[in-house]
């Protein structure tokens, strides 16, 4: 994965790894529950991302934020047209933070996600490509659990307890990230959006710290930790380069150049086109003159990978998807020309 | 006003049992409870959201504060009187289906019932159909407010849009959404009739948008 790294930022051509898997399944009739619920139907639809955009640089295994809370104990509602979500909070407040067993590696849909991985790793479509775990990051699973106003209250009325929460939360998080590993994954990309609405000294006390300890558990030359914030965390760079993690993604509430400047070159820096406002509400036309800006204005960063801000929702259209990776192309056949 | 300066910094400090202290003090002192909610709560609070706007302040000090704020509010609210209560304008609000965040829709709840307006909260994850079972048993509705924070779940708005019209209660109904993903752009793709970035923002949408 160093070398991975490496030719990507040595690279004179720019390279491009959108979290997009849902909205691919609909090109191969899958619905949404069979995709989270089945390993071997996850690794075919991660096989469809790059069947259908092979310029992607890697797979990622369905972005489904739920799979860690559930372990826990969360109910989880599956819907036909959405990704899952967690209905409950597990943890009704200190007594039940203290009582918290940690799950084992088999508990829930860890193994689904897991025979993905081992699936994946074998599929002659993703070939060579890197293939990348998700889960979710300490401060957002302890939000899951907790639910995220008390977990932002309890933050700061009680913050020796959510301490011991936010130890349990890693301790898991670091046993997934090492069966990740164990089963062939060459990375992990760990979502970690609640930090996002943080202050900077918070994301570093509540978040940082933690995943640190995970990049310091699991993150060597063979297994590549990517850490995805969609917050407003201009502020927070620092905070999420103290971590560690050799991939640092962001969401559109940040300038990508300015957070880019902040970020040494060789960590790797993922964004940021709006799931929203480009890639759901936009049309080809202006998914394609967004990416090309966003392009264009990165290009003195040889670290920066093209992405989109955030997880695409399943009703995304190929035509808005198709219009980011013509820019690319476009793009990458500009600098050759 | 200098006479609500203490009070407001308890408020923004989140310190909730000096606040309920503080406004019985202020009842006791003779202040009008319209007076104290409006410049011994409310005002604090904007003011966070203002600052929270502007990238000073964050998510947790909003929560203490509006926490503090509520501990107030509860005091006041059996002494307003029912003329001050806009039954006209009752809303209903939810997070929508497989989404349950509700920390933006929680401020808002909570800025317009301090406003006065009545609002039923339906909390989190709530379907379409119960959304619409809700302002079929209650005609009185007349904003139906809807957030989401994820950007899978932010298009299930668009769906409940279709159930209001499908079920003949578009035009009664007034529909305002929020939440990180969305924007102006997005409400009027979906067909909403508005679109809030705060819960100040919300209280004067909800009265604009009543008053037309």
């Amino acid at each position: 994965m160093k070398n991975w790294a490496n030719e990507i930022i040595t690279a004179k051509d720019r390279r491009n790894l959108p979290v997009l898997f849902f909205p691919c399944l609909k090109n191969i009739g899958m619905g949404v529950i069979e995709s989270v619920q089945d390993g071997e139907k996850m690794a075919e639809a991660m096989a469809e991302v790059i069947r259908e955009y092979p310029d992607t640089i890697a797979a990622i295994t369905g972005m489904d934020l739920t799979v860690d809370s559930e372990a826990f104990g969360a109910t989880v509602k599956f819907s036909k047209r959405q990704a899952p979500a967690v209905r409950n909070a597990v943890l009704k407040g200190k007594d039940d933070i203290y009582a918290l067993e940690i799950p084992d590696t088999a508990a829930g849909r860890q193994e689904v996600v897991l025979d993905a991985v081992r699936r994946a790793g074998q599929n002659p479509i993703i070939g060579e490509r890197p293939v990348f775990g998700g889960m979710l990051g300490p401060f957002s699973l302890a939000a899951n659990l907790l639910e995220m106003s008390s977990a932002l209250i309890m933050s700061r009325r009680e913050p020796e307890t959510m301490e011991i929460l936010l130890d349990k939360a890693t301790e898991f998080l670091i046993n997934r990230a090492m069966m990740f590993k164990k089963n062939g994954a060459n990375g992990v990309f760990i979502a970690e959006p609640t930090a996002g609405l943080l202050s900077p000294a918070d994301c570093d006390r509540l978040s940082s710290v933690y995943v640190r300890k995970i990049a310091e558990a699991v993150q060597d030359d063979s297994f590549f930790l990517i850490l995805h914030n969609c917050g407003n965390v201009a502020n927070c760079v620092d905070s999420m380069v103290s971590t560690g993690c050799k991939g640092l993604h962001f969401g559109n509430s940040v300038d990508m150049c300015e957070v880019t400047a902040q970020i040494p070159n060789d960590i790797l820096v993922f964004g940021n086109i709006d799931p929203s406002a480009d890639f759901f509400l936009g049309t080809p036309d202006t998914v394609y003159s967004k990416t090309m800006a966003l392009l264009e204005k990165t290009a003195d960063y040889p670290h920066f990978v093209l992405s989109s801000g955030c997880d695409l929702a399943p009703s995304v259209s190929n035509e808005n998807i198709q219009a980011y990776y013509q820019a690319c192309r476009d793009y990458n056949h500009g600098i050759k020309a | 006003m200098a006479e609500y300066n203490e009070l407001c910094q308890l408020v923004k400090n989140g310190e909730t049992d000096a606040v309920a202290k503080a406004v019985t003090a202020a009842l006791e002192n003779g202040n009008a409870p319209q007076d104290i909610l409006d410049n011994g709560l409310i005002a604090p609070l904007e003011e966070l959201g203002q600052r929270f706007q502007d990238g000073e302040v964050y998510v947790p000090e909003l929560l203490i504060a509006s926490e503090a704020m509520k501990s107030g509010v509860e005091i006041l609210k059996p002494l307003m009187t029912q003329n001050n209560v806009k039954k006209e304008g009752k809303c209903l609000f939810c997070t929508v289906e497989g989404d349950v965040h509700d920390i933006g829709k929680n401020l808002v709840v909570l800025f317009l019932e301090s406003a006065g307006y009545e609002v039923i909260d339906l909390g989190t994850d709530v379907d379409e159909d119960d959304i619409i079972e809700a302002l079929e048993d209650d005609d009185e509705i007349r904003v139906l407010g809807m957030s989401a924070m994820l950007t899978t779940t932010m298009y299930a708005m668009q769906d409940v849009i279709e159930s209001v019209e499908d079920a003949g209660l578009r035009e009664r109904v007034k529909i305002i959404i929020g939440g990180a993903p969305v924007n102006q752009d997005f409400a009027d793709k979906i067909g909403a009739d508005g679109y809030s970035a705060n819960a100040p923002e919300a209280v004067a949408l909800v009265k604009r948008l009543l008053a037309e």
